[in-house]
């Protein structure tokens, strides 16, 4: 409501700004302005007005265009800091182990991320939903291959996939390729949401 | 602390913010520790006032999955609380990241079942 009423209060001073103009034009008998001095003031008026709508719309489509790309590059910067936490979150459990804080914080950066693009997306109404559900399921599944331990533990089995020695993960090198695999799927999802924010 | 009813109990400034695996044998602040220390006797205070307890799991830096379930699982699997009065009883706040209440409420469920 105050965009609107913004919008025409910007759009009748552009308007007497421009009468105004025009009367002066005419009244110092600037070349470019003629006038025919049988023309109807109901004509005149009416082609000041559409002139000026013409102006107004343009300029008005101009500033959504603007706005519309703001969003897009935000989104898309968003993206970017995603794909760079799964990517740090891969070369992070590549090395076989790694403490649970730093483990959780890694997560924890990944899941804030992808829920500021969602909050984002729902923000400016970009339906984009399918595919960010697409990066929570892989995300989900990277949360349990790197930080979920057995219930039970069994002494004497050969070690499990996982485990916590000395407050640290140690994974499986088979752990690890499970990882990596599930990370480099969201991250081809996030590359796709990319493409298609950039379509858009 | 307690708010109309409630009975808050926050992980980040009581226990810990920096939430650490399953088992106490696998290093500190682990969901064991949390389950037994913390929020088996914030249950019992809650129950006896007959508030809700609000468990705050913002502030911290992050949860392990195993963390999670031992603590809030291993209630029914372990304390033997009923599923069903733990979902009236229990309630989560997690503004940073809202898919873990989620995971819980599951944890507590399957621990159900399965027990």
């Amino acid at each position: 409501m105050q965009a609107l009423s913004n919008n025409i209060g910007r759009f009748c001073l552009c308007f007497l700004v421009f009468v105004a103009g025009v009367c002066v034009g005419k009244i110092l008998f600037f070349p470019l302005v003629s006038m025919d001095s049988k023309l109807n003031p109901l004509h005149l008026i009416s082609i000041l007005t559409t002139a000026f709508v013409g102006i107004y719309v343009g300029v008005l489509v101009a500033h959504d265009k603007d706005k519309y790309q703001t969003r897009r590059a935000l989104l898309i910067e968003k993206i970017r800091d995603l794909e760079n936490r799964l990517r740090e979150t891969a070369t992070r459990t590549s090395r076989n182990s790694v403490p649970v804080a730093e483990a959780s914080q890694l997560l924890k950066s990944v899941g804030m991320c992808l829920e500021s693009i969602e909050h984002a997306c729902d923000t400016y109404k970009i339906d984009m939903n399918p595919v960010c559900l697409g990066i929570r399921a892989e995300f989900s599944e990277v949360r349990l291959l790197m930080t979920d331990t057995p219930k039970v533990i069994n002494p004497g089995t050969s070690a499990p996939d996982i485990q916590v020695i000395d407050g640290e993960f140690l994974y499986s090198t088979a752990r690890i390729y499970a990882i990596s695999l599930c990370i480099s799927k969201a991250e081809q999802i996030a590359f796709q949401l990319k493409v298609g924010i950039s379509e858009k | 602390m307690s708010v109309s009813n409630r009975t808050i109990l926050s992980v980040a400034s009581e226990f810990s913010v920096t939430p650490g695996p399953r088992f106490r044998t696998e290093g500190r602040f682990s969901g064991e520790e949390f389950r037994e220390d913390f929020l088996v006797g914030k249950i019992q205070v809650a129950t006896k006032k007959k508030d809700r307890l609000l468990v705050d799991l913002d502030g911290t830096a992050g949860y392990a999955t195993s963390f999670l379930e031992e603590a809030f699982g291993g209630l029914v699997r372990k304390e033997g609380i009923n599923s069903e009065s733990l979902q009236k009883m229990l309630e989560f706040k997690s503004e940073e990241e809202p898919y873990l209440i989620d995971d819980i409420w599951t944890y507590i469920k399957d621990a159900g079942a399965f027990k």
